[in-house]
């Protein structure tokens, strides 16, 4: 009986941290990837490289417990790639840094796919 | 490295506390459902380890929830036959009135090779010194022998029960420590411990092993060296 109750109390707490996990995700890569919107869609300009850094620094606030429930090499991957615009930006590389951009969107929109649970990453 | 061992401590205790949860159950014979779990707790715990880019939380996650779907499903199937069957099948009787149930082997997929080992692992060489035998739901092979080529037993001889003989010989000292509870249980004391010891020309603490079972009949091992 006292392994029963044990199990059942351990079931909750798992159900309990997926649920905490996949609510993390979801906030923490849904506030970047706005941020990263407004970024997409602002006009070239010495703005661009204040708010690729703040980006950044959201980005690295938001990885200290992303990295608990995220594959570290993917979020390696993304620090890569968000460290990149700041120097693009400074550079006028326009093309490439909104090029960045999008690539990072669709990175992270990979993620939160991944992270919520569906026919496509359940079959 | 460091992260490497690190995981693989965390990991180890995990499971030790998971297989500690699944109970006896889970270290004598297997039940279908048991080795799965066995197997997929085994080849889950490696991915942390070997991969330190996997968050230990993938590794710890899947573990746990296959432990407590194991004991609550288990807890479960003792309240519901039809469940326990469902999960792990029935005994099924091979050998009935000493004669084999061939249709019963086929379905089974049994060989008479597997048959004949089964036999022997319970000591049996002769198929027909067999009465009943029954595949269990482990895949283990229980075997009621004949009348004939049973072995041997005072009840047989119709010889006088011997209650000492009843209990087996507890361990009341080892490596130099006493279990002052067994002593008990067999009916003795420190003193007289104490006094074997002696006896022996050692004293406890010298003494590697020692059994003693309720008639008194003890078997000591000195520590090597002494």
């Amino acid at each position: 009986m006292k392994r029963l109750v044990t199990a059942i109390v351990l079931l909750a707490v798992i159900v309990a941290i997926s649920c905490f996990s996949l609510h993390v995700v979801e906030r923490d890569l849904g506030e970047i990837s706005r941020f990263a919107l407004e970024l997409r869609e602002e006009t070239p300009s010495s703005e661009l490289e204040t708010k690729s850094k703040e980006l950044l620094r959201l980005w690295n606030e938001k990885e200290q417990l992303l990295v608990i429930f995220l594959r570290h090499d993917i979020l390696d991957e993304l620090t890569a790639r968000i460290a990149e615009l700041p120097s693009l930006a400074r550079n006028g590389d326009y093309g490439l840094f909104y090029s960045g951009v999008d690539s990072i969107l669709a990175r992270l929109e990979d993620l939160l796919d991944a992270a919520q649970p569906s026919y496509r990453n359940l079959l | 490295m460091l992260v490497a061992f690190l995981r693989t401590l965390i990991l180890y205790v995990v499971i030790v506390f998971g297989v500690r949860l699944m109970g006896k159950r889970q270290l004598g014979e297997l039940q279908p459902s048991e080795l799965v779990v066995t197997i997929l707790i085994s080849n889950i715990a490696t991915l942390p380890i070997e991969e330190a880019e996997t968050p230990l939380f993938s590794g710890l996650l899947p573990i746990l929830s296959l432990v407590t779907f194991e004991v609550i499903i288990s807890a479960v199937n003792l309240r519901w036959r039809w469940l326990r069957r469902l999960f792990s099948g029935s005994p099924v009787v091979v050998i009935r009135n000493g004669e084999i149930d061939q249709k019963r082997l086929l379905e089974l997929r049994f060989s008479i090779d597997d048959l004949m080992a089964q036999l022997r692992s319970n000591q049996i060489f002769a198929v027909d010194e067999v009465d009943f035998a029954v595949v269990e739901t482990t895949g283990k092979l229980s075997v009621y022998q004949k009348y004939a080529a049973r072995t041997l037993t005072p009840k047989t001889m119709e010889m006088p029960d011997q209650p000492d003989q009843n209990a087996p010989p507890l361990v009341v000292v080892s490596d130099g420590k006493v279990y002052s509870d067994y002593l008990s249980l067999c009916g003795r004391d420190l003193p007289w411990l104490e006094g074997i010891a002696a006896s022996r020309h050692t004293t406890i603490e010298e003494i590697f092993l020692m059994t003693l079972d309720r008639a008194g009949n003890y078997h000591l091992v000195k520590r090597e060296g002494c």
